[in-house]
């Protein structure tokens, strides 16, 4: 168990020290942000100047290695354009993504699993054909094609709702506060649309295969009831590949953020890593990648140990 | 019960007037840094002019004014004796005096970060002679001395004396109408009124600058009363702001000259692809067929919904080396097309147009339709608009042919553009670091450096013009498309008057 | 076999939804293929396009409107469709061929190379698609090649895990025994005998990710980091409108959006059908 683990480890760490080393080389052929941050007056020796005291006049192997010995001792480099900590920065935006995420993460499981279960029950039925078609819509139509048209109706055309920006913050999250709370509604349907979608799919064809399955034939011919089986027997067994997804999907939320921050002017870091590749800011981009990979690589290992536990077949 | 009413009124009255007013201001982008040295960009210095005073001011016609210093003599041509305010003092209570200026000035020029050293690139020394006296020696006789001193903000020796960048980047210690209290990048940035303001406090006690990238957004949020001003109205929703009786809205001709450069060196040109191999660009006619060629009038109509102002030069009027001899002349496919046979090109040539996408206002929409005008005369434009980041640092590789930029003469002044895109290269100098056609006339070259020195501007204006006309007019060395033009809205609860610099200066605003 | 696919598209079409989707699929496809017979004008000639034309609302010249350039947005969008498609499709054909022969190879031959393939198949997996994609092309720069060349790199993954996963189980099975037995070549077994009874899985994953394709397409276009602007795809198309959206112009925006959506359903559908019918599990 304990080997498993460690080989567990070993893996993450690898992944993050490769993701690092790819990035960085990346952002390095990308150039230097040196000619956009100086104004035209400037002369070549400013240039010169300027790139000196970023650090950007040496090789790329001895950029890597300064960077390495930083992140050992937890500084990631201090942004080009800012001048301050990337690190900092990127936790100073975090706050507003992960609420995003977390809120459309929690609708979208909330709605999606018990809508999911009706249609698989009686998959023929209206209700569940009308609930199958939106989940298709759902899943058809782009992140930001949604955020669009939210907008265009709430805001523009009702104007119920307000455009963009974040609302008021207490306690971390602006969930609290009824501004905020109107600020978030159509972020977070936007970004919850395709993961509602997704699981309801996923929890109906989970629910639906499990309902083939014989011991569950055997239950209704003992004659368990019909709401122990479905809800105890059958939503038990889809419920662990379920919770799988559902962790790897919460990556892919944070991702799509991005989009969404875009359209909404929310202020996370989705709209930082934007303007920062645009900006070439490469100590923000290596920052903020390295900081999405330690969720993922921390969420996948969790995923990975909590599934010895819970699947019995997969035995280390 | 009368009384009461009136009572309560004047309650309510005094409660008014006594209110904390906040100033709600939605920009076009926010402050890259609390530090003003470090970045030489108009939005940062907007937002940062509110925070610190030089030591001469710009009124909003680009007309300088006694700031910090408040008289001067000018002695000897290369020496300058600035005579400071006295009683003046930084927002955290320290006194300003010669040491503040004599610290920031050796600042901006020795700190490797900073943006600001080609504006006191001309600046040899500063020394205190007493502690409201400085003297400054310039390397040259210097016309423009005065205007450069507008971009250095007056820093706090004691306060900032061994600080970090770091730390000089988030705090910023001014002498200006407000002081900083609270900074979110791209979110917000909050100022509340310096009460000892040395020119009077400012009427709203509160300024709320508020980033708003987005055009949409920033729209949306003047209509819905969100915020009281905007920059930066996009041109499509014009209309829209106009037609809102609670708004005004302000159109102010701007700094920025929108033009093409043209790769006029090298007889191979890699994205051109012409009949004979050679370069078109290098024959005068074929420049001349280009602006000929070009619809500006359509251009400033469709593209620009008639919020741009044709060019026909370098300098719009605001600027000290305007020509108003110097007309644009009609759009004029006929003759372009003649001028192209004439050149050996009956059938014009292929050639790829570089444009950034994110820089200017609807720069990549003008690089289209000015592809859609060429390929009518005959030259097939392909039109390649990359983000900013691609584009300056391609552009600055030389790996173009023909491209669209754009040109902002802050200093109100020519010279700006005439060494900065118009002179010959010359890396040692730094004259024509953006004249990436590389264009190069000698008897232009010798005219720019004759003008920098001198002092009588009558004459000065004389030589910058000569300059200027045979650049533009006699070699064609860049098609001139229009000048930006700064578009603004506001509330009609509040006074607001557009400055031609494009700052927003909260003190003014009533 | 030919007994055999005739049973599934009588099958395939007994869902009367899944008909339709086809049959709006197919009709999308042929304007893709040949839009210049359907369309008023080739929007991307600059001879045809006249700035007086700018910003006009739907009207009997031009039935969807016109976009900032004089462009028909009807025209444009019978283009773009191309664009997007194209991008789909060839993506998607590529991450397959990549993706299948490296999961096979890898299935088969184990060891050192299975280990190396699954632990940068691994990697990848920890990151999400969009944000491989977005670094990729907002350093290299907007193009079609490349943004086709971005999402291959992205989806190959899925594909060469189910290839693998599948010759994993396959080549213990009897039929692969006896074919080894026989002295058949490892590269005959694997491409003779194992690969067709990978093809179902294949085509179960590809009916997603075409979608997933064209969707990552669009979402990198609308962020400006996708196709260049001279051959715009959908996505591109409503990232232009999106600018002029609250403006008035909807019509720019609006209907290359409903378009790439009807597009998206009507393969979702197709999807879905086809995965219904090739899901043994669901088998009544």
């Amino acid at each position: 168990m304990t080997k498993y683990i460690l080989n567990r480890l070993f893996h993450s760490a690898l992944v993050m020290f490769t993701i690092s080393f790819i990035v960085f080389f990346i952002m390095f052929k990308a150039g230097d942000p040196v000619e956009l941050m100086l104004p035209p007056d400037a002369t070549q020796q400013d240039v010169v100047d300027m790139r000196a005291a970023l650090g950007l006049d040496k090789s790329f192997i001895v950029q890597y290695q300064k960077f390495l010995v930083n992140v050992s001792k937890g500084n990631l480099g201090n942004s080009f354009i800012y001048g301050q900590p990337a690190l900092d920065i990127v936790f100073e935006r975090m706050p507003a993504t992960m609420e995003l995420a977390v809120i459309a993460m929690f609708i979208s499981v909330l709605v999606g699993i018990p809508l999911g279960i009706i249609s698989s029950i009686k998959p023929n039925s209206i209700l569940s054909r009308i609930i199958m078609f939106f989940s298709l819509a759902g899943i058809s139509v782009p992140v930001f094609w949604t955020g669009m048209i939210l907008v265009l109706i709430f805001s523009v055309i009702l104007g119920v709702l307000p455009s963009s920006g974040r609302g008021e913050v207490y306690l971390f999250t602006s969930a609290f506060t009824w501004d905020g709370i109107k600020h978030l509604i159509m972020p977070v349907a936007t970004l919850a649309v395709f993961q509602l979608a997704l699981i309801l799919r996923l929890t109906r064809t989970g629910m639906m295969e499990v309902l083939m399955q014989d011991y569950i034939k055997l239950a209704a011919a003992k004659g368990v009831p019909r709401k122990v089986i479905v809800y105890y027997h059958a939503l038990k067994n889809t419920l662990i590949p379920l919770i799988t997804i559902i962790g790897i999907q919460f990556g892919q939320l944070v991702a799509f953020t991005i989009v969404t921050e875009t359209i909404f002017a929310w202020p996370g870091t989705g709209k930082l890593i934007i303007d920062s590749i645009q900006n070439l800011d490469r100590p923000i981009v290596v920052a903020y990648l390295l900081v999405i990979s330690f969720i993922f690589v921390a969420i996948n290992f969790v995923v990975d140990v909590l599934y010895t536990f819970v699947d019995p077949r997969v035995r280390v | 019960m009368k009384k009461i009413i009136m009572g309560l009124a004047t309650v309510a009255l005094l409660c008014s007037v006594g209110n904390a007013k906040t100033l709600k201001v939605g920009l076009a982008s926010g402050a890259l840094s609390m530090d003003p040295y470090a970045h030489n960009e108009t939005a940062t210095n907007s937002i940062l002019s509110n925070i610190f005073d030089a030591l001469i001011s710009f009124d909003k016609d680009i007309n300088t004014h006694p700031g910090l210093a408040v008289s001067w003599t000018n002695p000897e041509p290369t020496v300058w004796i600035m005579n400071l305010r006295k009683g003046v003092k930084f927002h955290n209570g320290s006194d300003f005096n010669a040491d503040d200026v004599v610290f920031s000035f050796n600042r901006v020029k020795t700190w490797n970060k900073s943006g600001f050293k080609g504006k006191v690139s001309a600046i040899d020394s500063v020394e205190k002679i007493d502690d409201y006296t400085v003297k400054f020696i310039t390397k040259k006789p210097y016309p423009v001395f005065l205007r450069k001193l507008t971009y250095v903000n007056i820093l706090d020796k004691e306060t900032l004396e061994g600080k970090s960048d770091q730390w000089i980047g988030l705090n910023p210690i001014g002498t200006g109408p407000y002081k900083l209290t609270s900074w979110s990048k791209g979110d917000h940035i909050k100022m509340d009124a310096n009460k000892d303001y040395w020119r009077g406090v400012a009427k709203f006690d509160k300024v709320l600058f508020r980033p708003l990238t987005n055009n949409a957004t920033r729209v949306a949020a003047i209509l819905s009363n969100e915020v009281d001003i905007i920059n930066r109205v996009p041109v499509v929703d014009v209309n829209r702001v106009k037609n809102n009786d609670k708004l005004n809205f302000f159109v102010q001709p701007g700094l920025r000259l929108i033009y093409l450069q043209m790769d006029q060196d090298r007889d191979k040109s890699p994205y051109i692809k012409s009949h004979d191999g050679k370069n078109p660009l290098k024959d005068v006619r074929v420049r001349k067929a280009i602006y000929y060629g070009i619809n500006e009038d359509a251009i400033v109509k469709y593209v620009m919904k008639g919020f741009a102002k044709p060019a026909a030069q370098l300098s719009p009027s605001a600027v000290f080396g305007y020509d108003p001899s110097i007309k644009r002349p009609s759009y004029n496919p006929k003759k372009a097309k003649a001028l192209l046979a004439e050149a050996g090109y009956p059938n014009g040539f292929e050639i790829q147009l570089d444009s950034p996408n994110n820089r200017y206002i609807n720069d990549a929409q003008i690089a289209q339709a000015v592809a859609s005008s060429l390929a009518k005369i005959g030259i097939k434009v392909k039109v390649n608009a990359t983000p900013k980041s691609t584009f300056f640092k391609e552009t600055g590789k030389l790996n173009t042919s023909f491209f669209l930029i754009g040109w902002a003469s802050s200093d109100g002044d020519a010279s700006s553009i005439l060494d900065g895109c118009v002179h010959t290269y010359d890396a040692e100098t730094g004259y024509g670091r953006y004249n990436r056609g590389r264009y190069s006339n000698p008897k232009v070259d010798a005219l720019i450096e004759e003008s920098a020195g001198i002092m009588d501007p009558k004459k000065r204006l004389e030589v910058l013009r000569a300059a200027q006309k045979l650049a533009i007019v006699d070699d064609q060395n860049f098609i001139p498309l229009h000048y930006q033009v700064d578009i603004y809205a506001s509330s009609k609860d509040i006074q607001f008057e557009t400055r031609v610099d494009s700052r927003i200066w909260a003190y003014d605003i009533k | 076999m030919k007994l055999f696919k005739n049973k599934i598209l009588i099958e395939y079409f007994e869902d009367k939804l899944a008909a339709a989707g086809l049959i709006v699929f197919l009709i999308l496809a042929i304007f893709a293929i040949a839009p210049s017979l359907f369309s008023y004008q080739n929007p991307y000639d600059l001879m045809q396009l006249y700035l007086e034309n700018s910003f006009q609302a739907p009207n009997a010249n031009f039935w969807l409107g016109t976009d900032e350039q004089g462009r028909d947005i009807f025209s444009a969008i019978m283009y773009g469709l191309r664009v997007s498609l194209y991008v789909g499709f060839a993506s998607t054909i590529l991450s397959v061929i990549i993706g299948f022969t490296l999961g096979l190879i890898s299935g088969y031959y184990g060891g050192w190379i299975d280990t190396i393939i699954m632990r940068i198949a691994d990697i990848q997996l920890s990151f999400p698609a969009i944000l491989i994609a977005l670094i990729i092309m907002a350093l290299w720069g907007a193009g079609v090649g490349k943004i086709i060349i971005a999402i291959t790199i992205v989806n190959w993954v899925y594909y060469a895990r189910t290839a693998r996963g599948v010759v994993l189980s396959e080549k213990e099975k009897d039929y692969a025994q006896s074919a080894k037995a026989l002295g058949m070549s490892n590269f005959s077994i694997i491409f003779k005998e194992i690969m067709p009874n990978t093809t179902a899985p294949i085509i179960v994953i590809a009916t997603v990710r075409i979608a997933v394709a064209i969707i990552l397409e669009a979402t990198l276009s609308f962020l400006g980091l996708g196709v260049p602007i001279t051959e715009p795809s959908l996505g591109s198309l409503i990232s232009n409108g999106y600018q002029v959206l609250f403006s008035g112009y909807w019509w720019t925006s609006v209907f290359p959006g409903i378009v790439l959506m009807i597009l998206i359903i009507s393969i979702n559908l197709i999807g879905d059908r086809t995965r219904d019918i090739m899901n043994p599990r669901l088998k009544r």
